[in-house]
């Protein structure tokens, strides 16, 4: 065991110790750990991983996208996200984070901001991003994101870049994605794996067209998710149309308002040819 | 054996659909496959329970109260983070066979969804298998694939390395359709279907294969690219990145990565980390890399 190894693991300890589960702001508390997370943590690390796979042992890093996880649990997770060019789109995730500079070049960073209050799970089309600053980030030097209202944009213009980050728990359900150019949203992703499999069974068994239990079409319309609502209903429309009329009267007082758009738009069509039959 | 058997073919190795096909248990289909396979016959194995593989898919009930299975013993381990793969469903597990269900989405909805979606199903990319895939269409109009074949044992595996391929087929997986793709030798690009469709997919685990990197390709210049989100390429990601922060110790793990290591892009990314991190150790690298031999690794001497 080195000192960066024995390094590397009393910060994990640390940080499992104080980003638990809920804690919600409180992540801010975790500066004074994160400003010993330098390039010895990561030496740390990459010992740890290097040992781990001389050894047969499963190895625990996982590339998503740019980045490799360092560590990841309930409330927190760590990720070496490598800076190249900057993607195609902006992204508001919402998470906060503190990054580290831990490259040998400076990274450019750009905050930008919407222009009005906004709701993670309310999809507003005519929000905008706002520029409210650019840094350039020198080896060494950190940065933070406020997983409210911050969408930070990376940049390194030479060689591939790297950022040591801190994330906090995620708290909202999607990912919003914004026009480089408009600066308009272009999107949400869903962010929550489980709920994301439930909506993609609902697909799957509507693409089967094979009659589902009571049990799993209630569970579907009481979802916290609003987009498992939404596929719910879809899927109502495809394998229980004897259910319809009923899901439309449980979710007209859905707190999303694209869904009591949805119900009052089927029960005017629903009328229409009500009307058009009589 | 690694790369799979090539034959005179001028189309894909698929199997059209049945007309009324006799929906077929789990447990008979999975005795068939056991009766068929002998170790190291996965092709004609999938060849051989093709017709019952159909008859599963047309097993709808089944299908459904496996996935609602599956979808429940998610939610009760949702403390497993690293599990998750939103589109699809492994409903049975019996090793070295497991049954996988495939959801294919036409690309509407966010740009961001479309991107995620289209990397997750490689639609648009062409890619290998380290592992012998039977799937057959299980619902919806099925996605579109362009299917050609290669000579795994004529590349090295480098990014930007020229790779001969001949065009099979341009098909799509309908309904009740079975395809079998065989390891290391067909290459397909997934397109998107029109409408949610449904594949189910029999793999059969190959140990001494599936430690093999699969690659993309490139095919306006028919060249090779290399994966980084697999089994090697996260090794050869995370490789890449202790070459910015090793220090001594990592510098003779590294060495030691390079000399054990089965699997060559891993043992020549250790030994890349290496002369990024300690380019003065460069002679070192040069004696391990001939001493190593395979064409991948000996692109990390100084001369290469």
């Amino acid at each position: 065991m080195s000192q960066d190894t024995d390094k590397f693991f009393r910060i994990i300890s640390q940080l499992d110790e104080l980003l638990i589960p809920g804690l919600g702001e409180g992540f801010w508390a975790a500066r004074p750990i994160f400003a010993e997370m330098d390039r010895a943590f990561l030496n740390g690390w990459s010992i740890c991983r290097l040992e781990e796979m001389l050894h047969g042992k499963e190895l625990l890093v996982f590339r998503d996208r740019n980045a490799l996880t360092i560590n990841i649990t309930k409330g927190y997770a760590i990720s070496l996200a490598l800076i190249g060019e900057p993607p195609p789109s902006l992204f508001l995730y919402p998470q906060h984070y503190m990054a580290r500079n831990v490259g040998d070049t400076p990274l450019k960073v750009r905050r930008y901001r919407p222009d009005r209050p906004m709701q993670n799970e309310i999809y507003d089309p005519q929000l905008r991003l706002e520029l409210r600053d650019e840094i350039t980030l020198a080896p060494g030097e950190m940065v933070e994101r406020d997983g409210r209202s911050d969408v930070l944009d990376w940049e390194s213009t030479g060689s591939t870049g790297y950022a040591l980050r801190l994330h906090s728990e995620g708290f909202g359900h999607y990912e919003w994605a914004f026009d480089r150019a408009t600066l308009a949203p272009s999107g949400a992703t869903v962010l929550d794996s489980f709920s994301s499999q439930v909506t993609t069974a609902m697909q799957m068994l509507t693409a089967l067209g094979v009659p589902v239990d009571r049990g799993f079409i209630e569970a579907g319309l009481a979802s916290p998710y609003f987009h498992v609502r939404w596929e719910t209903v879809r899927m109502i429309g495809q394998l229980a149309p004897e259910m319809s009329e009923e899901a439309l009267e449980r979710l007209k007082d859905d707190p999303h308002p694209a869904i009591r758009r949805a119900v009052e738009k089927t029960r005017q069509m629903n009328a229409g040819r009500q009307a058009a039959s009589n | 054996m690694l790369a799979g058997k090539l034959r005179a073919t001028e189309m894909a190795y698929s199997f059209p659909a049945k007309t009324n096909p006799t929906p077929v248990e789990v447990d008979d289909f999975i005795d068939a496959a056991r009766r068929a396979f002998k170790g190291d016959n996965s092709v004609e194995a999938m060849e051989a329970v093709t017709e019952k593989f159909q008859g599963l898919a047309a097993n709808r009930e089944y299908i459904r109260d496996a996935l609602l299975t599956e979808l429940k013993r998610i939610g009760d381990e949702r403390h497993n983070l690293a599990s998750f793969a939103p589109q699809s469903f492994i409903i049975h597990r019996a090793p070295p066979f497991s049954l996988r269900l495939n959801l294919w989405l036409p690309p509407v909805g966010s740009s961001r969804k479309i991107e995620q979606e289209a990397r997750i199903y490689s639609y648009q990319k062409a890619h290998d298998h380290n592992f012998s895939l039977l799937t057959v269409g299980a619902g919806g109009p099925g996605y579109n694939t362009r299917v050609y074949e290669y000579d795994r044992g004529t590349i090295e595996g480098y990014e930007g390395e020229p790779v001969d391929m001949t065009h099979l087929e341009d098909t799509s997986l309908s309904l009740g359709k079975a395809m079998i793709y065989r390891p290391f030798v067909d290459v397909h690009v997934q397109l998107p279907p029109e409408a949610p469709s449904m594949s189910l997919n029999l793999l059969i685990e190959e140990k001494e294969i599936v430690d093999e990197p699969q690659y993309f390709f490139d095919l306006k210049t028919s060249t090779v690219v290399p994966m980084n989100d697999n089994e090697v390429g996260r090794r050869v990601s995370f490789l890449e990145a202790v070459g910015h922060f090793a220090d001594e110790n990592c510098a003779s793990l590294l060495f030691d990565v390079a000399r054990k290591h089965k699997t060559p892009d891993v043992r020549a990314a250790a030994l890349h980390a290496i002369r990024t991190a300690f380019p003065e150790r460069q002679p070192e690298v040069d004696a391990q890399a001939r001493s190593d031999g395979h064409p991948l690794v000996l692109r990390e001497t100084a001369s290469a």
